[in-house]
């Protein structure tokens, strides 16, 4: 398991498109990814899930990425949530 | 070629088009457990709608974005995983599971405090819809996609039923109950389309698809009309639409009598496009704007700023006066943010003024947007289902409150603006005279007034037949109230729909209405009615049919008038 801090900066948080976006985006890593926040994990792979933390903007989250990519996949997710922007 | 007589219509005029039939979907589940080794076949039941959803999302998803994200919601492990796990463990149906885990994710969205997130929960309700369809085998039967014309066939048509409806392609409408009074004749007359209601029977020897021509001028239905049959309609299409015309060119001219008594014409709306069409069709003003329409669009309490934003609007597109009612609304058709109690009876129960004046806070916010907007327009203030004095005197003491408040606060608002009534219950009937002395005016509302008098609920379709506004009782109860009316120096008007009924003219002339609001598209005939009437006949006729013992001698006495 590998991870990383990350501030949420897009305005609306992670709202619907961006979500559906971020998950689609998860799908070319073999790795299972987790966002840690205050109110709890959630599995990326489900949008449900992810989009019930309500997640916005001006969060810190913690990135946790599981599997055989791992390495590569931290950061390109990484960048991916930092680059949100709408 | 097929043609079926039927009885009246509820709204005049000819159309044409496509038959088809709108029946409400029933997506509830049963709560049927399946055998334990039928799990296998419910899960691969549930996995081939999946399927059938997303190619049908996927068609949609092609252009937009939202049904993109819709897609992906299918396929959530939330959502799956959810109802997989209902049907292996718990052995539900796969409706059961779905409707169970659905029901579980919206309310965690639900909970949510942002907005924006709450409004998601609407996304998963939409995804689930399309799935239980598919798991029922049932098509969507909106009107969405239809680009050709047609005449909607329906049971019943309520305002949840046509609320989100697309009502662009239709030409006409036939229901298989309902009399004149129902939701789907008030809303084809104030669209202007041809209705047949109450055919009963009838309709089932229409088949969805079929070719038929709507003769809503002799009661008639003709399925499948061969070439010369379509022909001849045409042509009476065309003449019915030349003598609409002819009617709206004495649009023009003021509703006045032969001798000389000018009374106002109004129009009836339930939203700003009514206002504006209200307008079209030579309306003076607007003399019933129901403002139920700001409460039920919303998912949230109309905050005082929407409200007066969109009573503002009212008052400068219509140019005349409006009369707005306050909130009349009740368990029938409840709001989801505004709980009501069950009750045995909702058209007796907690409605309308009554929620006015126990939840001041609303009508504090309805009443001061109404008297903001004042400022910006001819604006008067009704209550609706007034039963006493003592009602309207603490109804007029927060009006009251509401302007020193506005006042002290340097906003304006005119200082003269009237609030007066919708007499509509018996109660206000037989109190009209110390009612009178207390409002700036009355409005007679003749479809409940009609409904508490003769004790028939106009939507019931045993007895909608004795629903009948030309029953003595309602007819003398006219009378009175307009006299009391007068007595006291108020204006009377009406804005039930007996004031678009050409064969009432005689008698409300007679009785001395002042101002007749109906459904804009009434207007032209009524007015053209009213400048060919004598007041002083009318007079004559209208106290004779007080002395009427039967709601058909009535008529009589009217239609002969008439010939």
């Amino acid at each position: 398991m590998v991870t990383q801090q990350v501030t949420i900066t897009n305005p609306s948080g992670l709202h619907a498109r961006p979500a559906s976006q971020f998950c689609r985006f998860l799908r070319k890593f073999k790795s299972k990814v987790f966002l840690v926040t205050e109110a709890g994990k959630v599995d990326c792979a489900s949008i449900i899930n992810l989009l019930s933390m309500a997640i916005k903007q001006g969060t810190t989250v913690k990135l946790e990425v599981t599997g055989e990519d791992e390495e590569k996949a931290l950061p390109e997710i990484a960048e991916f949530l930092q680059n949100l922007k709408e | 070629m097929k043609i079926i007589q039927v009885s009246k219509a509820a709204s005049a005029g000819i159309a044409a088009g496509k038959a088809f039939f709108y029946k409400p979907v029933d997506l509830k589940a049963s709560a049927g457990l399946v055998a334990p080794g039928q799990t296998g076949a419910e899960l691969e039941r549930y996995r081939r709608a999946e399927e059938r959803a997303k190619e049908k999302i996927g068609v949609l998803a092609k252009n937009s974005d939202i049904f993109q994200a819709h897609l992906d919601l299918v396929d959530d492990p939330a959502l799956r995983d959810g109802v997989v796990r209902r049907i292996s463990e718990k052995r539900e149906n796969a409706e059961l599971a779905l409707q169970e885990t659905a029901a579980e994710i919206r309310e965690r969205f639900e909970k949510l405090d942002d907005d924006f997130f709450r409004e998601r929960a609407v996304d998963i309700r939409d995804v689930c819809r399309t799935l239980m369809l598919a798991l029922k085998g049932m098509e969507e039967n909106s009107l969405a996609g239809i680009r050709e014309q047609v005449v909607l066939f329906a049971d019943q048509l309520t305002p949840s039923d046509t609320a989100g409806m697309d009502l662009r392609f239709v030409t006409g409408f036939v229901t298989r109950t309902g009399g004149e009074n129902s939701h789907v004749a008030i809303m084809a007359r104030s669209m202007g389309l041809p209705a047949l209601v109450g055919v009963g029977d009838k309709i089932d020897e229409v088949a969805a698809g079929d070719s038929v021509i709507l003769d809503a001028l002799e009661g008639r239905l003709i399925v499948r009309p061969d070439e010369a049959t379509a022909a001849l309609y045409a042509g009476r299409r065309e003449r019915y639409r030349r003598h609409l015309k002819m009617l709206r060119q004495t649009n023009g001219l003021p509703a006045e009598t032969t001798d000389g008594c000018r009374v106002r014409l109004y129009a009836n709306a339930g939203n700003l496009e009514d206002v504006k069409k209200a307008a079209a069709e030579g309306a003076e003003g607007i003399g019933l704007l129901r403002s139920e329409f700001l409460y039920m669009q919303s998912a949230h309490l109309p905050t005082e700023d929407e409200q007066f934003a969109a009573y503002k609007s009212a008052a400068e597109l219509c140019g005349g006066e409006v009369v707005i009612r306050t909130l009349d609304i009740g368990g029938d058709k409840s709001l989801p943010y505004l709980p009501f109690e069950k009750e045995e009876n909702p058209f007796l129960g907690w409605r309308a003024i009554r929620i006015s004046l126990e939840r001041k806070d609303l009508f504090r916010t309805q009443l001061r947007a109404i008297l903001r907007a004042s400022a910006f327009g001819k604006v008067r203030v009704m209550y609706p289902m007034i039963i006493s004095v003592d009602e309207l005197e603490a109804a007029n003491r927060v009006l009251r409150e509401c302007e020193e408040e506005l006042a002290r606060q340097g906003t304006a608002f005119d200082a003269d603006i009237k609030a007066g009534i919708m007499v509509e219950t018996p109660a206000a009937v037989l109190c009209a005279d110390e009612l009178a002395q207390r409002a700036g005016f009355f409005s007679i509302g003749t479809n409940d007034l009609t409904q508490y008098l003769l004790a028939v609920d106009r939507g019931n379709k045993k007895i909608a037949a004795l629903y009948d506004s030309f029953h003595p009782a309602v007819v003398r109860s006219i009378r009175t109230v307009i006299e009391a009316g007068h007595r006291h120096g108020i204006p009377v008007g009406m804005c039930g729909e007996f004031a678009g009924n050409a064969d009432a003219v005689p008698l409300l002339l007679g009785f001395g209405l002042d101002e007749f609001s109906m459904s804009a598209a009434r207007i032209p005939e009524i007015r053209y009615l009213i400048r060919g009437s004598s007041r002083k006949e009318a007079q004559g006729l209208a106290q004779r049919a007080c002395r009427c013992a039967s709601a058909a001698e009535i008529r009589r006495l009217v239609e002969k008038k008439g010939k």
